[in-house]
């Protein structure tokens, strides 16, 4: 019965994602060499015996900073960094494909001691589709789903599996744990409620709420055309929202 | 002939193989960063007010009036409320204090610098893995492979701790984690094996320098796709499904939560007793012997899991005879007091373990301010003749356990901390129905389960050899006794 309930809910996501698809054209990461934008993020959760208020925000700027090749792909290399500069603060660079909009590779730098503790993990699709892929930190949602047009268009909903591994990925180390992920993704227009909730000024037409979703984990994304970066994700530890875009060819200010 | 070769090929192939199909997998990692215990402040005992006295002094600041009003102390605070998290932080991110300092006539510390520290990451910014577990949501999560992964990429690939809420349920005990080790071996498209975790323990005094090591063990299963761990199929098996990690967090930002407290003054003013990490050493054009590390002051500490053990050992190295003042199996009234009168063939250091009649274990010796090293071949009542305390039976009726142990070097246990003067100890009346360790309440009643099959002869052990091996011990003797408390008259 479940199973059914699943196939049924799969095909109505599928049929609403079709339907979507014209207006939706536009919605993903469609980026060039030289955009920026800020994401504000607050942590939602809270190790302190008694649970407090939402923590105050965190901004993250994100620059994307160049084309590299990793592997066989062409990525774009995307510098993120704190907005709040007094302080040493973690930085994350990531490789996004250009074609395929997956995550391909994240490095990130955590301030310890006075010094950088530096981690890298690369990203592979395991069937050779290209899927969503959920960030490691989770206080800096970098979780991105697939938003290209052949996505959107895709008539299979069944969950993908990407595998992670520590290092750049060029590099094997036969010891090494992998961990598989089955991601499901699912599109579907953005409630009205939602819509409400954002403070922007957005038209049901020209977003989707993405949910992307993996073994514990559960994101909710709304995507807007013409952004570069959800306008609002929540990843169960964090929420964050998109405050402001500046594209390649216009002048901060402007 | 060409068969026999042939068959020959296949078995040499089928052997070769068999060991890569059922070969265990070792995964171990360490962090650079040394972490240190410290004590969790307990807000229902004042929390982190005391040292923020002087702080306030110092400073010209009203820290102290803040935490008055938004954490104030007192006896309808939940037991477990604390900054165990400010701590656990603060040992990640920070050098351990190790100099008393003087500053316009106040002596600090260590126990009021380690206040500073936890004060100033009260409110840290932090990468959250796993949630925090409230009614209704699943109990299982973190997953196992959730966790190993978190673990991996901390501790093995960056070299640095991670902070754990070590209990499943509601309450919050959060624990930095330096090591780590998983094991386990493939059973056709699972895997089946063993987590086992290092941390700091913080049932230590204030004033402790140092790492007051505690273990724990978890088992889990999980799926495998292609040789990968599948994320989102793991499961916690055995003991740890009822006890398990909750959730797992990284801080990265000092922030405290009490705006009167400036972290950066602290770490100023407290620069000098902060032991920053040694440079790495740099190519000299001589070579020069190198400088002997300074000694790391790591004490093992024996887990609640190894406490069941130890209190299920029924061997000995040499006799050790103990009973209590109504003899072995004796009946005492609710409101009667309790001595414990043993001897020893040999010297060494003596613990009584006392258990509730609900199963919980409780140190009832030494006591603060003891000295529990004892004499060969001699009588010893405790209390002491001339000990300020005497033990009381109020409150909880049934069948009490102690079981008394000698050792040739001293041990410790992870949630006890000997040192540590217990608040009713100026009453001079103990009231072993109060006593307990500092533990999680998952970890509490894994052992509770664990005492039912010691007391029903289900559950046997030696740990004697662990012992040998964890605390250089090579000379252990243990003895039991059992009384009834049962109402007044």
């Amino acid at each position: 019965m479940k199973y059914l309930e699943r196939r049924i809910g799969s095909v109505l996501a599928l049929w609403l994602s079709l339907a979507l698809t014209v207006q939706a054209a536009d919605i993903g990461p469609k980026w060039q060499i030289g955009d920026r934008w800020s994401v504000e993020t607050q942590t939602i959760q809270t190790p302190a015996s008694q649970k407090s208020e939402r923590s105050r925000g965190v901004v993250w700027n994100f620059h994307v900073a160049g084309e590299e090749k990793v592997g066989e792909q062409d990525c774009f290399r995307v510098e993120i960094t704190c907005a709040d500069t007094r302080r040493k603060q973690p930085n994350v660079t990531i490789w996004v494909g250009r074609q395929t909009g997956m995550l391909t590779r994240l490095t990130s730098r955590i301030p310890m001691e006075g010094k950088y503790a530096e981690y890298t993990e690369s990203y592979s699709m395991a069937d050779g589709v290209p899927t969503p892929v959920l960030g490691i930190i989770p206080s800096l949602p970098l979780d991105l789903p697939i938003l290209t047009e052949a996505a959107r268009n895709s008539k299979s909903l069944e969950p993908a599996v990407y595998e992670s591994v520590s290092g750049s990925g060029q590099t094997k180390n036969l010891n090494d744990v992998r961990f598989a992920y089955s991601v499901t993704q699912t599109i579907s227009p953005v409630p009205q409620n939602r819509i409400k909730s954002l403070s922007e000024n957005i038209h049901a037409s020209e977003s989707v709420q993405v949910r992307i979703s993996a073994g514990q984990h559960d994101v909710e994304q709304v995507w807007t055309a013409e952004k570069p970066w959800p306008i609002y994700s929540n990843n169960g530890v964090s929420v964050s929202r998109l405050k402001n875009f500046i594209p390649a060819d216009q002048k901060e200010g402007e | 002939m060409f068969k026999m070769i042939r068959w020959g090929i296949v078995l040499i192939f089928l052997l070769w193989l068999c060991p890569a199909v059922t070969q265990g997998y070792e995964e171990v990692g360490e962090a650079q960063k040394r972490v240190w215990s410290g004590y969790w402040w307990p807000i229902r005992n004042g929390g982190i007010i005391e040292p923020l006295k002087s702080y306030d002094f110092l400073a010209r600041r009203k820290a102290v009036a803040w935490e008055l009003k938004n954490n104030p102390p007192g006896p309808e605070v939940p037991q477990w409320f604390g900054f165990c998290h400010a701590w656990a932080a603060s040992a990640v991110m920070e050098p351990e204090p190790q100099k008393v300092l003087q500053s316009r006539g106040q002596l600090l510390s260590i126990g009021i610098q380690k206040g500073w520290l936890a004060a100033s990451h009260a409110e840290d910014e932090c990468n959250f893995f796993g949630r925090r577990y409230e009614e209704g949501e699943d109990f299982q999560d973190i997953a196992p492979e959730e966790f190993w992964r978190a673990l991996k990429i901390h501790i093995r690939e960056q070299g640095i701790p991670i902070v754990a809420d070590l209990e499943p349920g509601e309450s919050v005990w959060n624990y930095p984690i330096y090591k780590y080790r998983v094991q386990h071996t493939p059973q056709g498209e699972k895997v089946v094996g063993t987590i086992e975790i290092w941390f700091a323990d913080d049932s230590v005094p204030p004033d402790f320098i140092g790492l007051k090591s505690a273990y724990k063990r978890y088992e889990f299963e999980a799926q495998t796709r292609d040789g990968a761990i599948l994320v989102g199929s793991g499961k916690w098996i055995g003991q740890s499904v009822n006890d398990h990690p909750d959730f797992l967090w990284f801080p990265y930002v000092a922030k405290p939560e009490n705006p009167e407290v400036l972290y950066p003054w602290i770490r100023q003013t407290l620069a000098l007793s902060l032991t920053e990490p040694q440079p790495e050493p740099q190519p000299e054009p001589t070579p020069e012997p190198e400088p002997t590390p300074e000694p790391v002051t790591e004490i093992p500490t024996i887990s609640p899991e190894e406490l069941i053990d130890l209190i299920a050992t029924q061997k000995s190295d040499f006799m050790l005879d103990m009973t209590v003042d109504k003899f072995d199996g004796g009946v005492y009234r609710e409101g009667d007091s309790l001595t414990v009168s043993l001897q020893s063939a040999r010297g060494g250091y003596l613990y009584l373990i006392g258990i509730l009649p609900e199963g919980k274990p409780f140190v009832l010796y030494p006591q603060p301010g003891d000295n529990n090293r004892i004499a060969g071949a001699e009588e010893i009542t405790i209390p002491h003749p001339d000990s300020r305390y005497t033990f009381l039976l109020k409150e909880k009726l049934g069948t009490y356990h102690i079981k008394a142990i000698v050792t040739d070097k001293p041990v410790e246990f992870v949630g006890w901390t000997a040192s540590e003067a217990p608040a009713n100890a100026s009453s001079k009346e103990l009231n072993l129905a109060n006593e307990s360790f500092h533990w999680p309440p998952a970890s509490m009643a894994g052992v509770s389960r664990g005492m039912e099959l010691v007391y029903q002869n289900e559950r046997e052990a030696d740990v004697r050899q662990l012992l040998r091996e964890r605390f250089h011990i090579t000379a252990f003797a243990q003895d039991e006794t059992v009384f009834v408390v049962i109402p007044q008259k």
